[in-house]
C-alpha cells in the first residue's frame, strides 16, 4: 500500500513490454486505493509523453453510452498523436 | 468593474494573510486575551494552540511534522518537533468558505470527487500554497484510507521522508508488541533526523500531561449526562474534539480539558445547556460533522433535540503507563473501537446510547468515508433491536456541495416527529 511508485514502475515496464500507445485507466467507483494512486500516476505518464483516460464506472450498464464517447475520443487523439509522429 | 477588482483582490489578500505567521501570532493573542475574556476559555485555548503552532510551522522554528488525525501526537510533543495538522485546516477551510476553491484545485489534478472531501481539501490548501512546507509526514494505516495515501503523495511532491504506522487490525498482546516497535522506531529516527539524541524524560512529560488530559474528559463527558446536556453537540465535534485528537501530550491540551470540565460543571450547577428544555437525547455517531455553514445542530436544538453525546469524545483508552511508553500509546491505538471488527463499535454504540439515556441516534454518513459507512446498517439494526431509532444522515465533512438545506432538514424534521410518535 504505501510504495505506489511499486506499482507505477510495473506499469511502465508493461507500457513497454507491450509497446502500448496510450493507457485507459478503469478504477471502480469508490476504489480509493486506485483513485488516490491517478493523480500522481497520471503525471507521471505524462512526462513520459504517454496519453491516458481515466474511466470511473461501477460494473452497471447505465453509463455505456458516455464511456463508449469517451474512448472514441480517446482513440482518436491515439491516431492524431501517430500521424504527427 | 468594482465587484470583478474585489473578486480578484479577496483571495490574494486572504492568501497572503493566510501563509503570515504575524497572521497566527494575532489569533494566538487573541485566544490567550480577547476569548479568555469573553467567558469562553476553551475556546480561547484551543485557538491559542492551533494559531501558535501554525506561526511557529510558517516561521520554520523547529522540524515541522505533518500528522493526521489517529496519530500519537504525544509523540511529537515529546519530540518537540513543530506539529501541522492537514484535517483540521480541511475543517477550518469549510468554516470559512476556502473549501471549494480548494477542492476544485484537488479535483483538477485528478482527485477523484467520491474520496474524502477532507483529503481532496486539504490537497487543494496545498497547492493553493496555504500549508507549511514540511520536512515530514507521517500517517496511520487506520481509521481513514485516505491518510496513507494523501499523505503519500503529499511526501514525494515535497522529497520529504514519509512513515505510516502499520496498525494491526486485532487488538492483541503480539500487535501492541509490532505497533510499540514501530512507534520506537519512528521516534529515534525522527531524533536523529533532528540531530539530537531522544530524551526518554520528554515522553514520559508527555505521557502524563495526556494521562491528565484523559482523566478531565471523563468527567467533562460524565456531566454530559445531565439535563440539559450542558455541551453544545457541534461544540464537542469541532474544537473539542480536535483538541482530543492533537492536543494530548502538549502542556494546552492538559489546561484545554480540565477548563472544559470546569465550565460545564458550572453549567450543570446552574441547569443551563445548548437547549433549555430538553425534549430529545440525541447520540452522534462518526468522528465528523459537517463544519462549512450549515444549520443541522441549530435546526436540532429548535426543536429542543440536543445531540448530547457523540461516539467521538467517548474515553476508550486506559491511562498510559509512563514505565512503558511505547507499549501504553500502542495500547492507546490499538483500543480504538473503531479499529478491527464492526461489533467493537456497534457495542459501543449501544453503551453510549444507554449511559446517555439517548432518544435516538444520528448516524452520520459522510461521503468518501469508507470506514464508517460500510457498518452504519449493521449498526442501526443493532440499535433497533433494543428500540433505539436510528436516522442514516448522508451528508458530507467539508465538501459544501454535497449538502441541501432542505433536503437535510426535511430528514430531520421526520426523525424528530417520529422520536415524538414513539413516546
Amino acid at each position: 500500500m504505501k510504495d505506489n511508485q511499486r506499482r507505477f514502475d510495473h506499469v511502465f515496464r508493461l507500457i513497454e513490454e507491450f509497446r502500448a500507445e496510450g493507457v485507459i485507466f478503469y478504477t471502480l467507483k469508490f476504489c480509493d486505493p486506485f483513485l488516490y494512486d491517478l493523480p500522481q500516476l497520471k503525471e507521471q505518464l505524462a512526462g513520459r509523453g504517454v496519453p491516458a483516460l481515466v474511466l470511473e464506472g461501477d460494473y452497471t450498464p447505465g453509463t455505456l453510452g458516455r464511456v463508449r464517447t469517451r474512448i472514441e475520443a480517446f482513440i482518436e487523439m491515439l491516431r492524431q498523436y501517430a500521424r504527427a509522429a | 468593474m468594482l465587484g470583478q477588482l474585489r473578486a480578484t483582490l479577496r483571495p490574494r489578500i486572504t492568501n497572503g494573510l493566510l501563509k503570515h505567521a504575524l497572521t497566527y501570532q494575532f489569533l494566538a493573542n487573541l485566544g490567550r486575551f480577547g476569548y479568555s475574556n469573553a467567558g469562553r476559555r476553551t475556546q480561547g485555548i484551543w485557538l491559542d494552540f492551533t494559531a501558535g503552532q501554525l506561526k511557529s510551522a510558517w516561521q520554520g522554528e523547529s522540524l515541522v511534522v505533518w500528522g493526521n488525525a489517529f496519530f500519537p501526537f504525544e509523540l511529537l510533543y515529546a519530540l518537540d518537533v513543530t506539529p501541522h495538522r492537514p484535517e483540521t485546516m480541511a475543517a477550518l477551510a469549510a468554516k470559512f468558505g476556502l473549501n471549494r476553491e480548494a477542492i476544485a484545485c484537488a479535483e483538477s489534478d485528478c482527485y477523484s470527487p467520491d474520496v474524502c472531501s477532507f483529503y481532496r481539501c486539504a490537497v487543494g490548501l496545498d497547492m493553493e500554497g496555504l500549508l507549511p512546507r514540511p520536512d515530514i509526514i507521517v500517517a496511520t494505516s487506520c481509521l481513514c484510507d485516505g491518510a496513507g495515501k494523501v499523505f503519500h503523495n503529499l511526501s514525494r511532491q515535497y522529497g520529504c521522508d514519509f512513515f505510516l504506522l502499520d496498525v494491526p487490525y486485532h487488538d492483541t498482546p503480539d500487535a501492541r508488541r509490532y505497533l510499540a516497535g514501530q512507534l520506537e522506531e519512528l521516534t529515534l529516527t525522527i531524533a536523529k533526523k533532528q540531530g539530537k539524541p531522544f530524551k526518554i524524560d520528554r515522553l514520559i512529560e508527555a505521557l502524563a500531561l495526556s494521562n491528565e488530559a484523559r482523566e478531565y474528559l471523563i468527567k467533562a463527558n460524565a456531566l454530559r449526562k445531565a439535563v440539559p446536556c450542558p455541551l453544545p453537540g457541534g461544540d464537542a465535534i469541532s474544537y473539542v474534539l480536535d483538541m482530543q485528537f492533537f492536543g494530548p501530550g502538549s502542556p494546552a491540551g492538559a489546561r484545554f480539558f480540565k477548563t472544559l470540565y470546569e465550565e460545564l460543571r458550572g453549567r450543570v450547577d446552574k441547569g443551563r445547556g445548548a437547549v433549555l428544555e430538553e425534549k430529545y437525547r440525541l447520540l452522534w455517531m462518526h468522528y465528523i460533522k459537517p463544519y462549512y455553514p450549515n444549520d443541522i445542530f441549530n435546526y436540532l436544538e429548535s426543536k429542543g433535540a440536543s445531540v448530547c453525546f457523540g461516539e467521538a469524545n467517548h474515553v476508550y483508552w486506559e491511562p498510559m503507563d509512563p514505565g512503558r511508553p511505547f507499549e501504553s500509546l500502542a495500547a492507546k491505538m490499538l483500543s480504538n473501537p473503531s479499529v478491527g471488527p464492526l461489533e467493537r463499535r456497534a457495542g459501543l454504540a449501544l453503551k453510549l446510547a444507554e449511559t446517555y439515556r439517548v432518544d435516538g441516534v444520528i448516524n452520520f454518513s459522510h461521503w468518501g468515508c469508507r470506514q464508517s459507512s460500510g457498518g452504519e446498517y449493521v449498526i442501526r439494526d443493532v440499535m433497533q433491536k433494543k428500540g433505539i431509532p436510528v436516522l442514516i444522515l448522508d451528508g458530507d465533512g467539508a465538501d459544501s456541495r454535497n449538502y441541501s438545506k432542505e433536503q437535510t432538514r426535511l430528514r430531520l424534521e421526520a426523525f424528530l416527529e417520529m422520536l415524538e410518535a414513539k413516546r
